[in-house]
């Protein structure tokens, strides 16, 4: 299915009691070509008034059971299709609850979880500064005994506080030093008077301290206190082990509550959503939106089945002066799509505007197949597309088509895999006659350039800008000027002098621009004078840099063939075995390289030499209600 | 050096239009004025704001944006270090931020009074506010925290609040924070705009630690070691000795008379601390309006220019909010520190002073 432009769109204002918003909504999304806007009909009689109460809570509750199912690692799918009522608010507010309940039982395991790792790590540490004390053999609680006068601690503090720590502490005439650091953490031991001890213990928490405190069991010999630490470790990894057993059983024991939680939130969304757009006042509403006018009956009939003919439906076209804000909705054909998506990337195509999805499709694959052609190389593209996985595989079309063209340009061009003497040429091999293929190649670029002309000329007439159509650079007059420095070089080439016609036709053609631009402006004389000249200026240059650039696609041709016959070459100075491989492996770095450059070369074209001209892409994407996870 | 600038350097002045007005803000508050929106044109405010004059929640917040408009602008002229540099200074309102919503769930507020009291700082916020709304209580705000640039800060901040449970600590470990971390960016500068740049931020060092070790020793009783512990890094005037020699005298005026000139000069006198902050903004406002002008180096006006912009901004938010409360003009001067603009205005030494001791 080839589609030409955006499929053409109607305004609609939903007059309906407002106790029937929840169920529309639900009815609205299950249909999926309603795309809301805020509703601003009779805004006096009936101003914007949202649900805030129930967006609130279900964009809590969302929340909430985002939180469950990330901690969880649970995938879960809610099933909206035997739901046929928009969740009441009492019924959302009670699912929110126990959605908080849920999270506050995960939320406390993962404290738990956070605080075994935590453990777990600063054991690992202090089984490390043990080792500092391995050598010494000497019971470590001596170091921890109490001492009349003294008051002495052994702890870690992170490295960043040490200094600031010292100075703090050299107040009350404590002493700290440190004796050993790892990985930010710093090993430290404090002495001070024992009487000013209870004026350091604020500062100590302010910085992290972190006493080393060593059971009582571990006051003993390193090698003892190794064991012990170790088993302690073992103890805590048993304890992980634990809890991620539990947290495991938690997302079995609650997979049916979160997949019918998923379910009923899925449903309270359409409402959540439409709610923000509503307009109401006391039981009458108003809803607006878009929708394609091929889906009008649809829409009709969906709310005639929930509505049965207590509603007013008003729809209009679209204004000439909204253009801008009414969304754009292609529906393309499957091969067609990942060249739409490519189109996407620029831009997304206004209402009315000339949709160039297949035009781009049909003059890349062409471009490509010019620029690549080869046989063997085409038909690697096509085999290397079935090795697509995932979302890629949508992107097969693109490289079966990419694939083919070149297999085709191939059997023009004479080439299988470098070889240009086994399947005869239908034309000939690019570097037969250079010349020859940079003519075509500007005059492919000639045509291009034209075409893209042409479809601004047609976008600007349909926006009602007719003046840009008829006079701007890229309207009439831009082509007429191009078509008068064809002629000019045309003359200059073949006759070696210019006629007056082409003189004539670009001149007039340039002064028509000139007085566009002039009248176009509202900026002061002397920066208008300046701004038009240099537009003028740019839209010459303009035509000519874009036309030469199309010799790229000659020259990629040829390039092409010159690449090969470099690894032939490389190759003939191995014996058999070798000169395969290197056969095979140039042929492998030209596939990859050179093509991954051509397909860029032929994006960067069709952008900048095409789509530039013509394309705004500025539009708004059709956005319509739908159900989350529907079928 | 400067060639390199010369883009920033033309956009502080296209942004500076509004200091050639010094008396913008002291004419913002005369009630007389019945349409002050010539003065908020002049005073660098797009048309929108004169609508805004009833709604001083909706100004502020407009006033945040337009702050945030310039600094934007102001970074687009930037590279490499500098512009790591100004988006750290910009982190304060991520802090801010922060530190709200650890209170909202630490005292149980609503959920929707805290959402509209975060600010908005775009794509340069490194957690977005919602997912700190997200957060149910503190513990689960700290495990977001660990996730985002604030590990380290999550990690001395629980361990903090689960054996104090004391939110003020926690706050001033935030602030402190957020000074170490701006200067370890400043770490990373080009040395001679480091050279430069290390009079005016340390001023700004001094102004903070200065209020709150008065804060925290006479307000509210603190520890010595705790209150030195919690300062942030030491600034241009009030070093390491300097900071030891005020913790250990115990009143005000004790104090203020252990400091050095170019500070003592400035805050003498003043007995009350909201008296002090606005003498000591008022003297780095004169420093920095100095240095803005004159400086050749286009990276200390930019560090000026936001200074001065966001001091601005924030005197005229409570000039609108104090005129749309209906208050007295000298309360209002007050609240705004325009009453020390004043008496600095008839004695403006103190720029020079700075100047040559810098």
């Amino acid at each position: 299915m080839i589609r030409l432009r955006p499929e053409r769109m109607r305004h609609i204002t939903l007059y309906l009691v407002r106790e029937s918003v929840p169920d529309v909504s639900l009815h609205l999304a299950r249909f999926g070509w309603f795309n809301p806007i805020p509703s601003n009909a009779d805004s006096e009689v009936l101003p914007s008034r949202p649900d805030s109460e129930y967006q609130n809570t279900y964009a809590r509750a969302r929340k909430r059971l985002d939180k469950i199912l990330h901690f969880t690692h649970l995938s879960v799918h809610g099933e909206t299709d035997a739901i046929d009522q928009m969740l009441p608010l009492p019924e959302l507010q009670d699912l929110d609850e126990r959605l908080g309940e849920l999270w506050q039982h995960c939320s406390r395991l993962e404290e738990q979880q956070r605080k075994v790792s935590e453990e777990l790590r600063h054991t690992g540490q202090l089984q490390n500064t043990l080792q500092e004390y391995r050598a010494l053999n000497i019971d470590l609680g001596r170091l921890q005994q109490p001492h009349t006068f003294l008051d002495i601690r052994l702890g870690t503090v992170p490295l960043s506080e040490v200094n600031k720590l010292r100075d703090a502490l050299s107040l009350n005439n404590y002493l700290l030093t440190l004796f050993r650091y790892q990985e930010n953490q710093a090993h430290v031991v404090i002495a001070g008077d024992r009487e000013q001890a209870g004026n350091i213990a604020r500062v100590l928490e302010a910085a992290s301290f972190r006493t080393t405190s060593l059971p009582a069991e571990f006051h003993d010999y390193p090698e003892r206190l190794q064991q012990q630490l170790s088993s302690a470790l073992e103890e805590l990894q048993e304890e992980q082990q634990q809890l991620k057993k539990r947290v495991r059983q938690t997302a079995q024991d609650n997979r049916d509550v979160l997949e019918q939680a998923q379910a009923q939130l899925n449903i309270a969304e359409a409402y959540a959503e439409l709610s923000g757009q509503l307009a109401s006042s006391g039981a009458l509403g108003s809803l607006q939106g878009w929708v394609p006018r091929a889906r009008l009956a649809g829409l009709r009939s969906t709310l005639m089945d929930v509505l049965g003919d207590r509603f007013v439906l008003a729809v209009r076209a679209p204004r000439l002066e909204e253009r801008s804000r009414v969304p754009s909705y292609t529906e393309h054909a499957a091969f067609l799509r990942p060249f739409a998506g490519l189109v996407k990337n620029y831009g997304v195509p206004r209402y009315g505007e000339f949709d160039p999805t297949w035009l781009f499709a049909l003059s890349y694959i062409l471009m490509f197949g010019m620029m690549f052609g080869d046989i063997g190389h085409g038909l690697m593209i096509m085999l290397g597309s079935l090795l697509l996985r995932g979302k890629l595989t949508s992107y097969r079309p693109f490289f079966v088509a990419i694939g083919l063209s070149s297999s085709l340009f191939g059997f023009v061009y004479g080439s299988l895999f470098g070889f240009e003497e086994i399947i005869p040429a239908w034309w000939m091999s690019p570097l037969h006659d250079p010349v020859l293929m940079l003519t075509v190649a500007l005059g492919w670029g000639i045509g291009f350039i034209m075409l893209m002309v042409l479809l601004s000329i047609r976008n600007h007439w349909i926006d009602g800008d007719y003046r840009a159509a008829l006079f701007s650079g890229h309207g009439a007059a831009g082509l007429l000027l191009y078509g008068g420095l064809l002629l000019l070089g045309w003359q200059g080439f073949s006759q070696g002098e210019v006629g007056a016609a082409g003189a004539g036709l670009a001149g007039l053609s340039l002064l028509a621009i000139l007085v566009h631009g002039w009248v176009s402006s509202s900026s002061s004389r002397g920066e208008r004078t300046l701004v038009i000249l240099i537009e003028a200026f740019e839209t010459v240059i303009g035509y000519f840099s874009n036309t030469l650039s199309f010799l790229r696609v000659a020259a990629f041709s040829i390039n092409h063939v010159a690449l090969i016959v470099a690894v032939f070459t490389v190759a003939n100075m191995f014996d058999s075995t070798g000169q395969w491989i290197t056969i095979v492996l140039g042929n492998l770095f030209v596939l990859v390289l050179e093509g991954a450059i051509v397909a860029i070369q032929v994006l960067r074209l069709e952008y900048y030499e095409g789509f530039s001209r013509f394309y705004r892409g500025d539009g708004q994407a059709f956005r319509p209600l739908v159900l989350r996870d529907a079928g | 050096m400067q060639a390199k600038h010369a883009y920033l350097n033309t956009r502080l002045n296209l942004l500076s239009g509004w200091m050639k007005r010094t008396d913008l803000n002291r004419q913002l508050i005369r009630k007389a004025d019945a349409r002050p929106d010539d003065l908020l044109s002049q005073a660098g405010l797009p048309q929108i704001f004169s609508g805004l004059l009833s709604q001083p929640d909706e100004f502020d917040r407009q006033l945040h944006q337009l702050f945030l408009h310039e600094v934007t602008l102001l970074l687009r002229a930037t590279t490499g270090a500098l512009r790591e540099f100004v988006i750290q200074w910009l982190r304060q309102y991520e802090l801010l931020n922060i530190k709200t919503v650890l209170r909202a769930r630490a005292y149980g507020e609503p959920i929707d009074s805290t959402r509209i009291t975060l600010l908005d700082i775009g794509g340069y916020a490194s957690l977005s506010a919602e997912t700190l709304l997200a957060a149910e209580d503190v513990n689960e705000i700290f495990r977001v925290l660990e996730h985002y640039n604030y590990a380290g800060l999550a990690q001395k901040a629980r361990r903090n609040y689960q054996e104090q449970q004391n939110i003020f600590d926690l706050e001033a470990m935030i602030d402190r924070q957020y000074f170490v971390d701006l200067m370890q960016h400043f770490q990373f500068l080009d040395p001679a705009h480091k050279k430069a740049l290390q009079p005016l931020l340390g001023m700004q060092l001094d102004r903070v630690n200065l209020l709150w070790l008065l804060r925290y020793r006479l307000n509210y009783g603190m520890d010595t070691s705790h209150i030195y512990y919690l300062l942030a890094p030491t600034g241009r005037w009030l070093d390491k000795a300097v900071l030891m020699t005020l913790l250990h005298q115990d009143t005000m005026e004790e104090m203020l008379q252990q400091l050095p000139p170019a500070w003592h000069k400035t805050v003498a006198g003043k007995q009350q601390l909201t008296r002090l902050e606005n003498a000591a903004d008022q003297l780095l406002q004169n420093y920095y309006m100095g240095l803005f002008r004159r400086s050749p180096d286009s990276v200390v006006r930019l560090v000026c220019y936001l200074w001065l912009r966001q001091h601005q901004l924030k005197q005229v938010a409570i000039i609108i909010k104090g005129r749309e409360l209906g208050l007295e003009s000298s309360m209002i001067s007050d609240a705004a520190g325009l009453e020390d603009q004043d008496q600095a205005g008839s004695n403006p030494g103190g720029e020079l002073n700075l100047a040559r001791a810098g």
